[in-house]
Order: structure tokens, then sequence, then C-alpha cells
């Protein structure tokens, strides 16, 4: 059985780099904003586009609600896990690309910290169905397919947090300058 | 305040409205320009705001790499079979690969009669796949020929023995439901001839999220999505007491075969492995003709794949990490009188540069004269759990919620951190759920 070591059976999977190169990040965020912790959030989306490749390509309406609810579901799982193994957290900052890059990757770096901090004055499920939104490009009723919520709860978390988000902006603004 | 209004919000951040709310909006839209200035603050910000994201994203580091996805799935399946929804339902859906996978059989069995006529399934969720199985060497799964259909690296793999029979009814009684679209091509297994697949890779690669969904659907009073039920992450949820590896050896290899108790024609293998160092392992299950005539793994059914490669020389089974264990049950079914009763090989093959030779594990057949564990056993009863979730596996005649929950209870056993405890409490929400309002599964 040995000569059938090294024998690759599957073709590349072409149709799935174009996916990663869309949503990879933005599920990492996504998931370390769950699990809060990057570490997890990275074998999160690792398992959830093992998932998707398992699953095979599917129709391209589906497919950012589908890899959301997916990663979603891990990240809670995960989330389940450490609360019972004490683990070390690793911050969001850590996940970031840490070799010395020009100053826009500062910048961008900054810009990451400060939207989370933001973000962190909200309630969580505020802060996720504005990611959900905003980053995740999802509509309402998607949203409400992966978490789980009414539509019209979705709308009106999403309404709130604008609103409390865009309190707090100016005054981020004013430090950020 | 008019503009304290969600509806604005998801008209400025376009979101479909009904007609009456288009109507709500429009109105207010046209009297009040605080409304107005709302909406385009409120679009001004939202672009804001996205690009904030945008700027995050993109000091994140990537970490997914598409060649070890396909390597993992090269590992994981190579032959995936559609969950066909048909057996015993009055000729709709049986695949032709039914008859095709029996017509490679030495013994032929009853056939039921529709199976030869139907020439399309509809899978599980909304996809149509046409069983134009392209030839038989597909189902001896050596090489997986692309069906012609979008879902390329689909394969039909025949089952031994026709499905159904005692489970007919139950399965059809369920045909209309609908299954929720998340998880839903995942298909059940079939039994595999030794004679044509005497390798199967064991796959280390099992999470356990599975069963927080299935816990999850049964506290709140429903069924899980069939789709959703993956046994192999159920059964890896617990903790099983295996024995240490022998000093030296970079795993501990634990082995058991006793009744299979929803099918008494059957038996059950437990392959247990636990990782002692990090170093890399490749691992190969190599079935004796002799002894069995056809094994089934229960759950995992990425967990072995026709051909019996193992993987690209390289591993990338990271998901068990040193110190983790990983159990996986076969079905078996044995040759009778059979001259040998050495059931099956397991070979550990060190990879890097540590070891030079192979580890072999031998597991014989006793014919049920050792007891079994207290783990074979608990271990048996959730794999007969999930699967009557799934409602996919030909399940045996002596299968019961009772019976599950039974076996499940008898074999608690210390639980230091109480999962047995609460999968017996699953168990009996199941079979309550199962009284309710005829919903059987």
């Amino acid at each position: 059985m040995v000569r059938c070591f090294g024998n690759s059976i599957h073709p590349p999977m072409e149709w799935i780099e174009p996916v990663l190169e869309r949503y990879e990040r933005p599920l990492l965020q996504y998931a370390s904003s769950l699990c809060g912790n990057g570490e997890a959030a990275r074998d999160v989306v690792q398992e959830t586009f093992l998932r998707l490749a398992r699953q095979g390509a599917m129709a391209p309406e589906r497919l950012a609600p589908w890899l959301y609810t997916v990663c979603r579901n891990y990240a809670v799982d995960m989330k389940r896990k450490e609360s019972k193994v004490v683990s070390m957290p690793t911050p969001l900052e850590e996940m970031m690309a840490d070799e010395p890059g020009p100053a826009a990757v500062a910048q961008q770096k900054e810009a990451a910290a400060r939207l989370t901090n933001l973000l962190s004055q909200l309630p969580e499920l505020q802060q996720e169905v504005l990611r959900l939104r905003f980053q995740g490009d999802l509509s309402y009723r998607e949203i409400a397919e992966v978490t789980r919520l009414e539509v019209n709860y979705v709308g009106v978390l999403i309404h709130n947090g604008l609103k409390k988000l865009r309190q707090l902006w100016p005054e981020s603004s004013e430090t950020r300058a | 305040m008019k503009t304290d209004d969600p509806i604005l919000t998801a008209y400025a951040l376009g979101e479909a409205l009904n007609d009456e709310e288009q109507r709500y909006v429009d109105a207010l839209l046209a009297s009040s320009p605080e409304a107005r200035a709302f909406v385009e603050e409120t679009r001004a910000f939202a672009g804001v705001l996205a690009a904030e994201f945008k700027a995050g994203e993109a000091t994140c580091e990537r970490v997914v790499q598409p060649e070890v996805l396909t390597r993992k799935l090269a590992e994981g399946r190579v032959v995936r079979r559609p969950r066909w929804r048909m057996w015993g339902f009055g000729g709709v859906g049986v695949a032709a690969a039914l008859v095709l996978g029996m017509a490679l059989l030495q013994d032929t069995r009853k056939a039921a009669p529709e199976m030869a006529l139907a020439e399309e399934g509809k899978a599980v969720g909304q996809e149509v796949f046409r069983a134009e199985v392209p030839y038989p060497g597909a189902l001896a799964g050596v090489s997986a020929a692309p069906l012609s259909v979008p879902h390329a690296r689909e394969v039909v793999r025949g089952y031994l023995e026709p499905p159904g029979g005692m489970r007919g009814s139950r399965a059809a009684s369920k045909l209309n439901v609908v299954d929720t679209e998340i998880f839903s091509v995942i298909p059940g297994g079939g039994f595999r001839e030794v004679a044509v697949h005497p390798l199967s890779t064991v796959s280390l690669d099992v999470g356990t999220a599975s069963y927080v969904d299935v816990r999850r659907s049964l506290r709140e009073g429903r069924w899980p999505d069939k789709g959703a039920v993956r046994i192999e992450e159920l059964i890896n949820y617990f903790a099983y007491d295996y024995p240490p590896a022998k000093a030296g050896e970079p795993f501990a290899v634990s082995m058991e075969v006793g009744d299979c108790r929803w099918e008494p024609e059957h038996r059950v293998v437990r392959i247990a492995l636990k990782r002692e160092g990090a170093q890399n392992v490749e691992i190969q299950v190599e079935w004796n003709p002799a002894a069995v005539r056809a094994y089934r793994p229960i759950g995992a059914e990425d967990g072995y794949v026709g051909g019996g490669r193992i993987s690209n020389g390289r591993n990338d089974n990271e998901a068990m990490g040193a110190g983790q264990s990983v159990t996986l049950l076969y079905e078996v079914i044995l040759v009778r009188n059979a001259p040998s009763d050495e059931l099956l090989s397991l070979k550990i093959r060190p990879g890097g540069d540590g070891y030079g030779k192979d580890l072999k594990y031998v597991l014989k057949n006793r014919d049920g004269a050792e007891s079994p564990s207290r783990d074979f056993l608990f271990a048996t009863a959730v794999a007969e759990f999930g699967m009557r979730l799934r409602a996919s596996e030909p399940l045996g005649p002596k299968s019961s919620w009772d019976a599950v929950l039974k076996r499940a209870q008898e074999n608690i056993g210390e639980d230091v951190e109480g999962r047995r405890r609460e999968f017996v409490e699953l168990v009996k929400r199941a079979r309550q759920l199962s009284e309710e309002d005829g919903q059987e599964r």
C-alpha cells in the first residue's frame, strides 16, 4: 500500500481561491470578535473553509450567509470549549501581520484598533450585526439567518447601533488627529 | 422624532422594503427635510464605516492555504455519496448506482424492483444529482471520475445491501421534510467490500462541533438538521480512558471488536489512537478479506478513502494535537467460518526522520469471548444516537431510543466532566421528541 502514497486524486480547487480572497479576512475578524481570541479565530476560519471545500462550490448568493453561519457555529463552539479550558487569549492585534510595512499599513492597523475600540462600547449583539452588515455586506434577512434573530430585531439593532456609533465617532476623530 | 425609525435606516442602507413600508418612507421623505437629511447622513456614515472595516481587514494576516484544503480534502474524502432520498420510497430517487453497486457484488442481494427504474435522485437540499455513474471503477473508489453535474467530486457509492427494509417506512414518513440548506449535502455511509477496498485511511482530523449543534437543537425541542449530525464528531466529544503508548512509540493504539447492538448480524470495531508526541504520522487500516467481508465507517464519511491513499507524504493532521485521542468506529460484516481471525492491521508510519520502521497493530476477533469495555459500549450508544438522528444509515432491527438510553446510562463510568450524564439527558430529549407529534427519527 505504500506505493499508493503520494497520488493526488483531487484537482486543485481553483474555485476556492477567489472565495478566500473575498471572505477570509472579514471572516477572521468576525471570528475574532466572537471568540475574543485570534488563535481560536484562525482555527475557526480554517475549519469553515475546510467545510466549504467539502461541501463544494455553491450558488454565489448563498455563499456569504453560509460562510458566516458556519463560522459562527464553530466560533460559538470554540468559545464554549475555551471557557472550560483556561487559555491565553491572543488579542486581535496579534493576528495582524507584524512585518514592518509602509506608513499606510501602520495607519490601517491604527484604524482597525480604533474601530475595534469603538465597537467594544456597544453591546455584543449590536457589534455583531453591525459587523455582519458593514463588513460582511449581508442583508438584514441574511443577518437574521446567521444570528437566528428576527429580521425586525436585526433592523432595530442596526438602527440603534449606528446611532450610538455616530455619537461616539466625532470624539474619536478628534483623538485621532 | 421622525428620523428615529429603523425603517428609515433600512431604507438608507438599501434594504428591500415591502409596499407598505415603501409608501410610508416615501411619504416621510416628501414631507420631512429632517428625514431626508437623516437618510443622507446615514448613507455617508455607512460608507465610512464600511471603509473602516475594510481598512481593518487589510491588516489581517491570511491563514488558509488552498493547497492545505485540497490535501485535507483529498485525505478525507475522495469518494462521496450524495445522500439520496430514496429507500423504501416508491421508486423515487433511487440511484442507478445501486444497481451497479450490487452488480459488483458476488452474492447479489434482493433488489427492490424500482431500483432499476429510477434514473435521477434528488439529493437532500436543492441540488438534483443525476445518477450517471461513470464506470464501475468509480464505485471501486480507485479513481474519482467526475459526474456530469457541477459537483464534480461527488461520486455515487453503491451500497452492499439495499438499505431500507425495516427502516423504509420511517424514512419515507420523513421524505417531505425539507432540510435546512446549510449542512444538507453531507452523505451517510455505505458498506464497502473488503475484497474491493482492503485499505482505508484513518483521519485524525475530527472535530466536535456537531455535538454542540445537536445539543442545542434537542434542547430547543427540535430535531437537528440531519446534515449537521456528524457521528464521528459526536463520538469524539467524549473522553475515553485509553492506555498510554508503549515507551518510545509516538502513538497509543487501542482496538476492540464487539457485538453490534443494533444489528446482531454485524460487529463493531473500535479503533482509538492517542498521540503522545507531536510527531507526524501516517495511518492506514488494512482489512483482512479472509475475515471481514465488508466494513462501514460509522460517521466519518471523510475518514477513509478508496484506493488507500494516506497523504501527499506530508502530514497536516494538526487537528489532533499532542496527547489528544481520536476514536473511530466501524460496523463490519464478517466472513462466515473465516479461515483467519485477524480482522485488520493498523499501520502507523512515522514521518520525519525519527523512526525508520512502520508500526503495525493487529486486531483479532475473539467472537465475543471478551466482554466489551465501558468505553466501547458508550461510544456505540453515541454512534447509534447519531445514526438515528441522521436517519440516513441503514439501521438494524434492534435499534431503538430505549436501547441507546439504556446503554448510555449503564456506561457512564467515572464521567469527570459530566458529559456522559448530559448525553443521557439528550437521549431522553430525543426519545421524547420521537414520542411527540409522531415525529419519529
